[in-house]
């Protein structure tokens, strides 16, 4: 206790340590249409642990996606501060990968050059890249569609490609922006298994952004329910079902019901901000 | 409609096009003088083009085709690429554009003569001012459809390069630049067809040589279907190279969605 005291910022550091992103009092506002500013988001605290799978739930509009944003150093936040291994984010950086809801593929290169591409900004050299580009897709279920191009590739496929370029930037934050919001409904499932999947084999943290609640129920070891403009958490709720997990199992699991059923009456509750 | 379909209705409009214009003379309702039958006028193309003197007009018009059409290039791509990427250049050049616009370019060939002959000897002053026309005509379109393409690079593109680590070079060499690419090149086919007919124009209004004197030439001593013969190449010339764009475009951006 006294040694703590005698240094407050190893203090602070070793907390920090154990938080892979720590958020406090994360504020965002916009100049309004009119006139005047909306407050966005008004004020988050958030802790998430190394490894650990978060999912941001809120209603539409709270600004779940500003949040990851600013996370990713996309955009800067008024107020507060976001840490990621301690450090203080003043901008994007290679420490926190992000998968957007469309993509984001370079349509100009194919598949593999997408991946390579990423795979140089790392400082991989030369004749390593394509290596561990086909090793990358291979992770996310990708072994043949190297030469194509993304106008080529289907939805899923799309997708695919973008987590392995995220992959390749060996981030060991990732964030992910309702990656799947624009694929139906079994691509979709395939692809929250595989995601697991390479979650599991890779070890990253993952704060992931949806707006579906079976979707954050079955892939998070936490989940975050953001409330409407000015958002804060409004709750945070550990599902506890066991991993590895099976969609069966969680749908099975005796708490699923009213765990749902919480965080549904919380989001209408809320209403569209 | 099927592709075939398709076609063949818009060959069935060229067919009937060119079908008036070989009844039209024959038939009494355009004066055969003036309007000589497109028949008479095809064997004229091809005096035209073992015409000796033709050719070297032509090599003469190229080289100003060109040089016109580079200066464009080299001037508005980059130029609508940094308009797009930075809101104050874009501002402060955009009005200017937006004052040439209407201007017809080919009529400034002549207070652009006046000025160059001030300052040098009459042969360069045309010359000069025929490919300043030229340029000028394609400047805009290439300019502003680089700068649409330049502004409306997805952000998300841009993120995912500055999280992967791309400093501003590399993003503007390796991001911006192809994203914007389709859009430059819908510019550069609209500044293809603008470069044919400022070419044109210019050397009508500027005689002295080139393809538009020739034509002038041949008005002036009244052989109309060499009048005709030289209007049919320059629209052909004009089909032939926007063809040769689609068709290197459509290898070059097979990446690309949309149409070429």
């Amino acid at each position: 206790m006294a040694a703590e005291a005698a240094h407050p910022v190893d203090s602070a550091r070793r907390e920090a340590d154990e938080a892979k992103l720590r958020l406090s009092g994360v504020a965002k506002s916009y100049a309004g249409r009119r006139r005047g500013t909306v407050q966005a988001i008004g004020g988050i605290d958030l802790d998430v642990r190394p490894g650990e799978f978060v999912s941001l739930v809120g209603p539409s509009g709270c600004g779940k996606s500003t949040l990851l944003y600013i996370i990713g150093g996309f955009i800067g936040a008024d107020g507060g501060s976001v840490l990621c291994d301690g450090r203080e984010v003043s901008g994007p950086g290679p420490d926190r990968g992000i998968v957007f809801q469309e993509f984001a593929l370079f349509p100009w290169k194919t598949v593999l050059g997408n991946v390579t591409w990423a795979l140089a900004r790392r400082g991989v050299s030369r004749k390593d890249r394509p290596e561990q580009a086909r090793r990358l897709l291979s992770l996310v279920g990708l072994d043949e569609a190297g030469r194509l191009y993304p106008s080529e590739l289907s939805g899923g496929m799309k997708q695919r490609v973008a987590i392995a370029r995220t992959l390749a930037m060996d981030s060991e934050v990732l964030l992910m922006d309702e990656p799947f919001g624009a694929l139906d409904a079994q691509t979709r499932a395939l692809l929250q298994e595989e995601l697991l999947r390479i979650w599991d084999e890779t070890g990253k943290t993952v704060l992931f952004v949806t707006h579906s609640v079976e979707e954050a129920l079955y892939l998070s070891d936490r989940i975050v329910v953001l409330s409407s403009r000015p958002s804060r958490v409004r709750d945070v709720i550990t599902p506890g079902f066991p991993r590895p997990r099976t969609r069966e199992q969680v749908l099975a699991d005796s708490s699923y019901a009213a765990l749902y059923e919480r965080i549904w009456a919380e989001l209408r509750e809320e209403g569209p901000a | 409609m099927t592709r075939l379909r398709a076609a063949s209705i818009s060959v069935a409009a060229v067919l009937v096009l060119l079908g008036c214009w070989e009844a039209a003379p024959r038939t009494g309702v355009a004066p055969d003088q003036s309007l000589p039958p497109l028949s008479k006028v095809l064997g004229e193309v091809w005096n035209v083009l073992r015409d000796g003197d033709f050719r070297s007009q032509v090599g003469l018009s190229a080289g100003r085709w060109a040089a016109g059409l580079g200066l464009a290039v080299l001037i508005g791509v980059p130029l609508g690429i940094a308009m797009g990427r930075a809101q104050v250049l874009r501002r402060l050049v955009e009005p200017l554009l937006a004052l040439l616009y209407p201007v017809p370019k080919v009529a400034l060939v002549i207070p652009l003569l006046l000025v160059l002959g001030l300052r040098m000897p009459s042969e360069r002053a045309g010359e000069t001012a025929r490919i300043v026309v030229i340029a000028l005509g394609c400047l805009i379109p290439l300019t502003v459809s680089a700068t649409h393409g330049a502004a409306e690079v997805e952000p998300c593109l841009l993120w995912s390069a500055r999280a992967a680590g791309a400093g501003p070079v590399r993003r503007l060499l390796t991001i911006v630049l192809p994203a914007a690419l389709p859009q430059v090149l819908s510019g550069l086919r609209i500044a293809l067809a603008v470069s044919i007919f400022s070419l044109v124009g210019a050397e009508l209004l500027v005689r002295g040589k080139g393809v538009g004197a020739y034509l002038f030439n041949a008005y002036d001593i009244g052989r109309y279907e060499r009048v005709w013969a030289v209007t049919v190449l320059v629209a052909l010339a004009g089909l032939g190279l926007d063809a040769v764009y689609a068709w290197t475009v459509r290898r070059a951006v097979r990446w690309w969605e949309g149409d070429v």
